[in-house]
């Protein structure tokens, strides 16, 4: 499988999008009342928009059916978002997944793919799985990397320590020896 | 009177070739003979030791098992590292046999015996002059072998993701061993945020002071800057840490547009260091 991290990032966005507008739907039928009104008009805008947005890209599930998300993540759900997969900060030497970590990242992203593709709409428990998933692969590949920056830095330490070591051990007999050539050599010793 | 004699000269020689070549054997990691393979174009098969110039390029390398590009990368680095404590040896051979031949004479010219603690003498102190130069050969060359080798992962990674000219920056410890061009080459003026170079940037060769760009190599013996990669849309906290920005976000380009290339001296006086 080719490594197109940017598409793959388009792709899952999108589909994030979707999944995001379901929980705020959810949230906003279990929310105060004089909302309902706002919100349905958002919804109805949503509809439009998710009609023209799905048609276009995967031609799932129609506008009005049950899930039918907002095409738009608000700034606290993008923050969301970049906190759970991208948005983390970490040590200076922590760097992109190496290639062969991919595997894991790809198969993440085809469950995400696979889901949305069988024209169900995700359930955001589900989503929200997948997504820490990636975020756990994201984690521990940033610890791959920290913790490889740190065995570098301890090998090299070592090694000049070690090779000083095995200098300063060998050079005693080394002066030993030295000693028995100039004593068979026949010259005068003190 | 009785000079030593060339056969004692000639063992005083072994004895140094010896202890260089088996401490090289270690240094290096392989035991390959990379003038004269066994069969013209085969590649040449080594075991590599712990602790070693190879087995530090495997683990910054990320891979046991490297394609011929890393794998002749190694070998230039073995070869370099190996010319190095092979001119180490013949000058530390030539100076022992030199100064023990030459009290030797003196003895017997003078029909003394040979004070054994004298030769002693003669023999560490030229020992430990090679030694403190075999320490920094071997800081230099295995901090070159660790930044090379993740270089090369870098590009792997980058690679992958489309980006050509990798954006790199180096990790620098800071302390009272920090050499002053670190603060100019591997961070910005305000000495926290690392400062960033395209891979194409940076130098394999030594760095010499005054030089416009950084070394894989580092910046003065027993530097301890490793280098790294920052990946697309990502930049650096107030604390220098990496951290996702946007997309399409391009710290380099701002970094460069505002900071431009760093005005290096060729010398930092000692008022200025501190």
């Amino acid at each position: 499988m080719s490594n197109d991290y940017k598409q793959k990032y388009i792709e899952m966005r999108h589909k994030l999008i979707e999944s995001v507008d379901v929980a705020w739907r959810d949230g906003y039928e279990q929310g105060a009342k004089d909302a309902q009104m706002q919100a349905q008009q958002q919804q109805m805008e949503a509809q439009a928009q998710q009609a023209a947005q799905q048609a276009a890209m995967m031609g799932g599930a129609q506008p009005g059916q049950e899930g039918d998300p907002n095409a738009q993540m608000s700034p606290e759900e993008e923050q969301m978002m970049m906190e759970q997969g991208g948005g983390q900060e970490p040590m200076p030497g922590q760097e992109m997944p190496m290639e062969g970590e991919s595997t894991e990242l790809d198969s993440k992203l085809a469950e995400l793919q696979d889901l949305v593709s069988k024209g169900e709409k995700p359930k955001v428990l589900d989503l929200r799985k997948i997504v820490n998933e990636l975020a756990t692969v994201r984690k521990s590949q940033i610890e791959n990397f920290k913790n490889k920056n740190k065995k570098v830095e301890t090998a090299q330490r070592s090694l000049v320590k070690n090779i000083l070591k095995k200098w300063s051990d060998e050079s005693k007999s080394v002066t030993d020896d030295l000693e028995k050539i100039l004593a068979t050599d026949g010259l005068k010793l003190d | 009177m009785k000079n030593l004699s060339f056969s004692a000269l000639s063992k005083i020689g072994n004895l140094i070739e010896e202890h260089f070549n088996s401490l090289s054997l270690k240094f290096l990691g392989m035991i390959p003979n990379l003038k004269k393979p066994k069969k013209p174009g085969t590649s040449i098969s080594f075991s590599v030791e712990p602790n070693s110039i190879s087995s530090l390029f495997i683990e910054a390398l990320g891979t046991e098992t490297p394609t011929k590009p890393e794998e002749d990368a190694l070998k230039s680095l073995l070869m370099i590292s190996d010319s190095y404590v092979d001119a180490l040896k013949d000058r530390t051979k030539a100076q022992v046999m030199q100064e023990i031949s030459a009290y030797t004479h003196d003895m017997g010219k003078q029909n003394k015996p040979i004070n054994m603690t004298k030769v002693s003498n003669i023999f560490e102190e030229k020992m430990d002059k090679a030694k403190t130069h075999f320490e920094m050969i071997a800081g230099q060359e295995s901090h070159k072998a660790g930044n090379v080798g993740t270089a090369m992962s870098i590009v792997k990674v980058a690679e992958n993701i489309d980006d050509n000219d990798p954006t790199v920056f180096f990790i620098v410890t800071q302390d009272d061993k920090t050499g002053p061009y670190e603060y100019i080459l591997h961070l910005l003026p305000d000495k926290v945020t690392p400062r960033l170079w395209k891979l194409s940037e940076v130098t394999a060769n030594y760095f010499k002071p005054g030089d416009q760009y950084p070394s894989l190599s580092g910046l003065h013996v027993f530097c301890r800057c490793k280098i790294t990669y920052l990946p697309p849309n990502f930049g650096f906290s107030e604390n220098g840490h990496i951290k996702f920005i946007a997309i399409g976000h391009d710290e380099f380009k701002i970094q460069r547009e505002k900071y431009g290339l760093p005005s290096v001296p060729a010398k930092i006086s000692k008022k200025k260091q501190k």
